[in-house]
This record gives C-alpha cells, structure tokens and sequence, in this order.
C-alpha cells in the first residue's frame, strides 16, 4: 500500500468518525475514541512494556487491545512523553485494526509455533506491514491540513527573519519546531520530523 | 444477553470508559473487565450492584433486569479456554519498541499472563 491510498484510508476513516477524530481535536484521545465510538475493549495487561517491548497490541479476534497496565494504571500521573508514546502505540494498532485485518485472518496462524513466526515476521512483510500502520498513525494524530496552517504561518515569519531560503537547512530550528509540534498534537518530536518529511512540507536533511 | 454484555452497553450508553467506571465503583480495571468479558461473575453484593446501576442510570425495570442477569451469571460455571480460544486472544501483531525477536519462552509467557486474563 502507498502512502497516498494510507493517507486516503485514513481521511475516510476520519469521516467516519466525525467528529471525534476531527482535526480540531488534536491531540487526539484515542483511548476513549477505541471503547466509546468503536465499543472495543481495552483489557490491561501485566508488563507488556518491560516484558515484550510493547506499549500496546491488537488482539488477535479484534476484540480489543492490549495496553501495558502500569501504564494504564498510571495515565493520571503519566508524563507528557509517556502518554505521547501511548497515543502513537495506540494510533499504530488501530492502524492495523483498520487496515490489516484480512492479512491476519489470511495468515495461517494456527498454533504458538506459527504464531511466533508470524509475530516475528508477518509472512515476510513485517517491515511494510509496520511501515503501513506507522503511517496511518502519523497521518491520523497529524492531520494534514492542521500540520500545513502551522507549518504555513510559520514559514512566512522565518522568510520575513532570514529570508526565502535561509532557515530551511538549518537543523537545530528544524528540531525545536518539532518539539513546539510534539505538544500541539501529542506526538513524539520524531513523530513530528518524520511527518514534516512525509508530507513536503519540511525535509529533513539527514 | 450476559451480565457482563449488559452492563457494558449500558456502561457505552452513559458514555463511560472501563476507567472512569472501575474508578466510580472502586473496583480494578482488570477485574471489571473480566466481568463484562464474562470470566469472572459479577459481585455478590446488593450494595454494589444497586450502586452499578445508579452510576448506570439503569430504571427500576432495567436494574431488576440487572440484578435477574446477576443471579445467572454467579450459577454459570467457569468458561473453559481451549487453545482455539486461547490462540484467539493472543496478540494479533507485535511491534516490538526495539526491534526485538520473540522467542518460543517469550510466547509461553506471554500466554500464561493471557490465560490469567481469561480465565477465574
């Protein structure tokens, strides 16, 4: 799938779901979107983070998700990094819950061994069955035309400073733009680099 | 309909998330869960499901329709979790943080601490 038919896939998705996933909304709150408006579950789940890497999973008969539950205990006291990464881990499954449902289902996955194999490597297609639900998480928590009037208003003053073209290699302003960013949608600075990057918008240099 | 079926709708129609509704009963996520999933049999306390029903702005008509899902829902034995449906539950996709590998022991571990989740 390209990045284009993601990016379309999730303004449909947004549609739908007017207006809670409206692009006003940023940040977006994803966990009360998931068991409110799709009445999935969210089931807690003992050091999903420490144990196996994971904030967050999509289990396997689409009921629901698994969330790390110290985590999930702690979302009042959690920091603003922390509920970042939650947002996004959680953006990513429901990225998979939308798009890659049949991929499952289609799997063979029919016991532990062949589970692992598939968890490990997605058929072979791991890379771009991530890379896909990357996407729809950044173009979901990122909506374009939020990122764009921001991005647009921005520009125009950094012009005015240092003229048409001499911010954009400028690295450091890059990286504190996307800090600035990171809180308006909730979303990781390098959530934001990689959004700046995907859309043209502002690209990175490295 | 269940008891736990029920009670989630219900939990749905006044627009409550399974945190601010465990919060409001003083009860853990986790086990309330394990309720509405039906693992677990709702509590056996007239109190607390006179309570459930307020925070649900259930009727009186609806809370005795509660209460009779109760009463079913304590004389049901335990589900028993075969493996289809042990496997069902498991983690559909994994994105490791860190690019990690799973391992056979990884995967026990996991289903162990998905076992508990499903079953009493």
């Amino acid at each position: 799938m390209t990045n284009p038919e993601i990016w379309q896939r999730v303004e449909e998705y947004r549609a739908q779901y007017q207006p809670h996933l409206n692009a006003e909304k940023v940040p977006l709150d994803l966990l009360t979107f998931v068991e409110l408006e799709l009445g999935l579950n969210i089931e807690p789940l003992d050091d999903l983070s420490r144990d196996f890497s994971a904030d967050a999973a999509l289990i396997g008969d689409f009921s629901g998700f698994y969330l790390d539950r110290a985590i999930y205990d702690r979302l009042d006291i959690a920091s603003r990094s922390q509920l970042n990464r939650l947002r996004f881990s959680l953006a990513h499954e429901l990225g998979h819950y939308v798009l890659h449902q049949e991929r499952y289902q289609n799997s063979g996955v029919s016991d532990s061994e062949s589970l692992k194999e598939w968890l490990n490597h997605h058929s072979g297609d791991k890379r771009e069955i991530e890379q896909e639900a990357n996407e729809f998480a950044g173009r979901l928590l990122v909506p374009i035309e939020v990122l764009s009037s921001l991005f647009e208003k921005l520009a125009q003053g950094l012009d005015a400073i240092y003229g048409p073209h001499g911010w954009q290699n400028w690295n450091d302003l890059r990286e504190k733009t996307c800090e600035h960013l990171s809180q308006k949608f909730g979303l990781h600075t390098q959530g934001i680099s990689t959004r700046l990057h995907r859309e043209g918008l502002w690209p990175s240099i490295y | 309909m269940t008891f736990g079926e029920y009670t989630k709708a219900a939990r749905l129609a006044v627009r409550l998330t399974l945190r601010a509704f465990s919060r409001q009963i003083g009860m853990d996520p986790s086990n309330w869960s394990k309720i509405e999933r039906g693992v677990i049999p709702p509590p056996a306390n007239d109190t607390q499901t006179s309570k459930i029903a307020e925070i649900l702005k259930l009727s009186p008509e609806q809370k005795q329709e509660l209460e009779d899902l109760a009463v079913v829902a304590r004389g049901e034995l335990p589900k028993n979790l075969d493996d289809a449906a042990l496997l069902a539950k498991m983690p559909a996709f994994f994105r490791a943080l860190k690019g990690r590998e799973y391992t056979a022991e990884d995967l026990e571990k996991l289903t162990e601490r998905i076992k508990d989740l499903n079953t009493p």
